[in-house]
C-alpha cells in the first residue's frame, strides 16, 4: 500500500532542552524523521524550545519555530499553517506528553490534525504504571507485583503489604527522576514524599524491586498491517537496580539463549498490539531472572527512544527514518532497505560485532552530588564502540572514555585495597567496572 | 581465557588456507561449509538433523556464552560436523546451563576451528559458492589434508536422510484413535516439529525415509507431514513416489524444508542447489495469499525452480522470499497438500509462523468432515 495521500504537512514536536536523562537522541530521530517526510514531499513543520540543536536548522524543515513546547505555541502554529498530521513520538516523552495535552484540549480536532505513528489511548496504556500493569495482567505477561499510591498514606500501607527492598517511581517523569531504591523503613518516608512531589499528577507506583536481574531491551518497528519486526536486541551489563540509560549496554544481547529471547520477542510483539493501531517505533524492556527464567515486562515505550538512537547507530537500520514513513502509511515489505537498496526495510539486522555503550559522568562537577548509580538517569554523556568481540568493544570503549585510565587495566593503578574494591562493589559508580575488574585481579584476597 | 590454545587450520576446495585455534574436540574433519547468521540459539543448530554432513560457520561473535542445556536440543546427536567461529566461549553465563561448549564437544566429538576471521570467510564462499572444507587441530601438513579433502563427496546428487531418519517406527503423543493421526516422514526431523504438532493434539506415528506408502496408510492416517532434512531432495527417489500418491489420495499433506523440495518433486517441479544456502533466524518472508509478512528460521542449500511453477497448472506459489524472490512455500491447486521452504517450527528462530501448524490442523478437520 502506497502512502496516505491526504497528508501533505506534518507537524513535528521536539524534545525540548538537553537535560540530564535527555540528551541529543531525539534531535537526532527529529532530524531523521524531517528529512524522511520531506524526501515524500511533504511539508515539514517544526517546532522546539531548544535552539541548539541541527533539526531546528533551517535547511532541516520548511518551517522552525522555536517556542516553548506548550499548548499555545502549538496553537499559534495550528492557526498558522494548515497542518495535516502531527508526529509526536519522535521528540521522547515531552512531546508525547504534549501530544496528549492538546488532544484533551480538543486542539487537534479543532484544527482538523490527526496524530500519526501513535495511539493516544495506547500512550495511556503505556504512560500509566496502573494501566500498563493491568494490561500485562489481561496479556498473561509478568509484571514486578506493585500499585499505585495517590497519597502519603496509601504509600505506607502499600510498602507495609509489600515488604522491603521496594522501589518508587514517580508516574510520568522523565529519565526516571523522582525514581528510588528503598531498602529499609528508615528512608521510606522521605523517598515517597520527593516521588509524590515529583509526578505532575502526584501519583508514584511502589513496586516490589527485582535487584539483580538480567535486563534486556527489544528495538521494534510495526507497519500498519501488522507486519513486526526486531531490530536489535540490547543487553544490560548491569542488572535491574540501575536507570538503563546509567548501565553500559551490549548488542547484541551476549547471554540470552534462544528459548528465552522468543518468549520475549512474542511477549514484545503482543504488548506492541495492544497498545491499538499505530504504525512506528517502539522499545521494550524485559529483566529475567537468573535463576528461574521467569520473564517480566518492566516497560513499554510506543516511540522512538534512547535506545532506538543506539541501535540505529549499531545496526546501520535507520529507525527514526524508516518510523517516519511507517507513520504516512507505508508498509515494511514495500520501503527499502536503507543498506543495500535492493531488498525490502522488512528484515531484522544480523550482526557480526559487537557493541558496547558506557555512559559518562561528570560528578567531578557537581561536588557533594551523590555518586551512586540507581534509578535515576545521571550520566551526560556515552561512548560507543564496535568490536569483533565483547572483549574488544568493551576496551576500546573504555579507552574512549577520556577519564585518563587509557582503557580498562591498563594504567597500572588498579587498587589493591579490599575494602575500597568491596565497597565500589556494592555501591556502584561510574568506576564501577574498573572495580569488577581489580574485584577479579585480587580475588585471591576474598577467599 | 588465557589458556594456550592449540593451532588449527580450515583449507578450503579451492585451496584458500585459513588459520586459527583449535575448538572443541582434538581432530580432523571434513564437510561442506556453509554459514548461519543466527544471533542466538547455536545449541539448537547444532542438533539440527539438516546440517548433517555440513561445517558450520556461524557469523555471530560469540559461541557458548550461555553454555549448554541438555532439554534445549533438536535431536539425540550433535549432528554438524565441525564448526568455525570467531570466539568459543568457554566461560558462560546461565544458572540453568549444565556444561560449557567445549566440554560438550570433546562429548560428542566435534570438531572445530575458532579465532579465524568468520567475515572474511562468508565473503569469500559469498563469492564462489558453497564447497566442501576440511578442519584439522592435529595435522599441519597441507598436503596430506588436501588430500583427505579430495576425497569428499559433492553435496549435488548426495542422498543423507537414511542418515539420520529414525531407525525403528515410533508413536509420539499416543495412539489414540479420537485424536487427529499424523503420520510423519522422516527425513531428519527436527523434534519441535513433533513437539507442535503433538501440542495441537496429533497423535504421531513416525516412519523412518524409504516407508512405503500402503505401509504407511495401514495406519489409517488422517494427515501425512513430510519432514526437513539433509541433502539433495532429488535423490530421494522412494519418498518422492511415496509423497506422489499420498498427494494422488488426496489426503491432507505438509511439508517442511526437504519436504517441501520433495512435495515439489512430486508435482513435477524441478530443484537445484543454490550457489549460497539461506541459513539464518532472520529471512523475511510474505505471505502472497494473506499479505502478512513474517521473520522466518531457514536452513536450506536446495530450492526449487520458480520457471517450472509458473508453467505448472497444479501447483501454485503461497510465500517468497523478500531478499531474493525464491519460492518459500507452496501449494496444489487440485489437492490437499502444502509446504514451506522455511522452518515454522522455528527452534532456534522466531515463531512468526507457527500460524501454518493450525492452518495443517484445519486442513485436516476439513477432509475429515468433507468425507463424513
Amino acid at each position: 500500500m502506497p502512502k496516505d495521500e491526504s497528508i501533505r504537512s506534518v507537524l513535528i514536536i521536539g524534545s525540548g532542552p538537553i537535560i540530564i536523562g535527555q540528551a541529543c537522541e531525539f534531535d537526532y530521530s527529529g532530524t531523521q524523521a524531517s528529512r524522511s517526510l520531506r524526501e515524500e514531499g511533504i511539508e515539514v513543520t517544526l517546532i522546539n524550545s531548544n535552539p541548539a540543536t541541527i533539526m531546528t536548522d533551517p535547511l532541516t524543515a520548511d518551517n522552525v519555530y522555536l517556542l516553548p513546547l506548550t499548548a499555545e505555541s502549538i496553537e499559534e502554529i495550528l492557526q498558522k499553517h494548515q497542518i495535516d498530521a502531527v508526529l509526536p513520538t519522535m521528540g521522547g516523552q515531552t512531546a508525547l506528553n504534549l501530544a496528549i495535552e492538546c488532544e484533551e484540549m480538543g486542539l487537534w480536532k479543532k484544527y482538523n490534525t490527526k496524530l500519526i505513528g501513535v495511539d493516544i489511548h495506547g500512550i495511556e496504556l503505556a504512560e500509566d504504571r496502573d494501566k500498563f500493569r493491568a494490561l500485562m495482567q489481561e496479556l498473561g505477561i509478568g509484571t514486578s507485583p506493585s500499585k499505585i499510591a495517590n497519597s502519603f498514606l496509601e504509600g505506607k500501607e502499600i510498602a507495609q503489604e509489600l515488604g522491603f527492598p521496594l522501589v518508587i517511581r514517580a508516574s510520568f517523569t522523565l529519565g526516571g527522576s523522582g525514581a528510588s531504591f528503598v531498602y529499609s523503613k528508615e528512608d521510606f518516608d522521605q523517598k515517597l514524599k520527593s516521588g509524590l512531589e515529583a509526578s505532575p499528577v502526584h501519583e508514584v507506583l511502589v513496586e516490589k524491586a527485582v535487584v539483580g536481574w538480567k535486563e534486556f531491551e527489544l528495538e521494534l518497528l510495526r507497519d500498519k498491517d501488522d507486519n513486526i519486526v526486531i531490530i536489535c536486541t540490547v543487553e544490560n551489563f548491569d542488572p535491574m537496580g540501575i536507570h538503563t540509560g546509567d548501565s553500559i549496554t551490549v548488542a547484541p544481547a551476549m547471554t540470552l539463549s534462544d528459548t528465552a529471547y522468543q518468549r520475549m520477542r512474542n511477549e514484545a510483539k503482543r504488548m506492541m498490539r495492544a497498545l491499538g493501531n499505530f504504525a512506528g517505533g517502539c522499545n521494550v524492556q524485559f529483566a529475567i531472572n537468573p535463576e528461574t527464567e521467569e520473564i517480566i515486562a518492566i516497560e513499554i515505550n510506543p516511540r522512538v527512544s534512547r535506545s532506538s538512537a543506539l541501535a540505529s547507530k549499531a545496526t546501520g537500520y535507520p529507525i527514526a527514518k524508516i518510523a517516519a514513513k511507517l507513520a504516512i502509511g507505508y508498509t515494511l515489505d514495500e520501503l527499502k532497505n536503507q543498506i543495500t537498496k535492493t531488498t525490502s526495510a522488512y528484515f531484522e539486522p544480523a550482526l557480526d560485532y559487537v557493541i558496547v555503550k558506557i555512559p559518562r559522568w561528570n560528578f567531578e562537577k557537581f561536588p557533594g552530588c551523590d555518586e551512586t548509580l540507581g534509578l535515576q538517569m545521571k550520566s551526560v554523556g556515552e561512548v560507543m564502540a564496535i568490536g569483533r568481540t565483547f572483549q574488544e568493544a568493551l576496551q576500546k570503549a573504555c579507552q574512549s572514555l577520556e577519564n585518563n585510565k587509557i582503557g580498562l587495566g591498563c594504567d597500572g593503578k588498579d587498587s589493591r585495597d579490599v575494602d575500597e574494591v568491596l565497597h565500589g562493589l556494592k555501591f556502584a559508580s561510574w568506576d564501577r567496572l574498573f572495580r569488577i575488574r581489580e574485584g577479579h585481579q585480587t580475588r585471591s584476597a576474598f577467599v | 581465557m588465557n589458556k594456550i590454545k592449540n593451532s588449527a587450520i580450515l583449507i578450503l576446495e579451492d585451496g584458500a588456507i585459513f588459520h586459527g585455534y583449535q575448538a572443541g574436540k582434538k581432530g580432523t574433519t571434513t564437510g561442506e561449509l556453509c554459514f548461519n547468521t543466527g544471533m542466538t540459539g547455536y545449541q539448537e543448530v547444532f542438533t539440527d538433523p539438516s546440517y548433517f554432513g555440513q561445517v558450520l560457520l556461524m557469523t555471530n561473535d560469540h559461541i557458548g556464552n550461555y553454555g549448554i542445556t541438555k532439554a534445549e536440543v533438536e535431536s539425540d546427536a550433535v549432528t554438524i560436523s565441525g564448526l568455525v567461529c570467531r570466539d568459543f566461549s568457554e566461560e558462560y553465563s546461565r544458572i540453568k546451563a549444565t556444561q560449557n561448549v567445549q566440554e560438550y564437544f570433546e562429548e560428542n566429538n566435534i570438531v572445530g576451528i575458532q579465532g579465524v576471521d568468520t567475515r572474511a570467510i562468508v565473503r569469500y564462499i559469498r563469492d564462489k559458492g558453497a564447497m566442501n572444507c576440511i578442519i584439522s587441530s592435529e595435522s599441519d601438513n597441507i598436503d596430506e589434508l588436501k588430500a583427505k579433502l579430495a576425497l569428499v563427496p559433492n553435496m549435488n546428487g548426495l542422498e543423507l536422510s537414511s542418515k539420520v531418519t529414525t531407525t525403528k517406527i515410533f508413536d509420539y503423543n499416543g495412539d489414540d484413535s479420537s485424536r487427529i493421526r499424523v503420520a510423519v516422514l522422516d527425513l531428519g526431523i527436527k523434534k519441535n516439529i513433533l513437539r507442535n504438532l503433538a501440542s495441537r493434539g496429533c497423535s504421531l506415528r513416525v516412519f523412518p525415509s524409504n516407508t512405503s506408502f500402503e505401509e504407511m496408510q495401514t495406519w489409517g492416517p488422517d494427515g501425512y507431514f513430510i519432514s526437513n532434512g539433509p541433502g539433495d531432495p532429488a535423490a530421494l527417489t522412494k519418498d518422492i513416489e511415496t509423497v506422489k500418491q499420498i498427494v494422488e489420495k488426496n489426503i491432507p499433506l505438509f511439508g517442511i524444508c526437504l519436504g517441501h523440495q520433495v512435495l515439489a518433486l512430486a508435482s513435477g517441479i524441478s530443484t537445484h542447489k543454490m550457489h549460497n544456502g539461506h541459513r539464518g533466524l532472520n529471512h523475511p518472508v510474505k505471505n502472497i495469499i494473506t499479505g502478512q509478512c513474517e521473520i522466518t528460521s531457514q536452513n536450506h542449500g536446495f530450492e526449487v525452480n520458480r520457471n517450472d511453477i509458473e508453467k505448472s497448472s497444479i501447483v501454485e506459489i503461497t510465500h517468497v522470499n523478500l531478499n531474493d524472490g525464491t519460492i518459500e512455500g507452496i501449494k496444489r491447486k487440485d489437492k490437499m497438500a502444502f509446504s514451506v521452504q522455511y522452518h515454522p517450527e522455528s527452534s532456534p528462530g522466531p515463531h512468526d509462523s507457527r500460524y501454518l501448524f493450525d492452518q495443517f490442523i484445519e486442513l485436516i478437520e476439513r477432509s475429515r468432515i468433507e468425507i463424513v
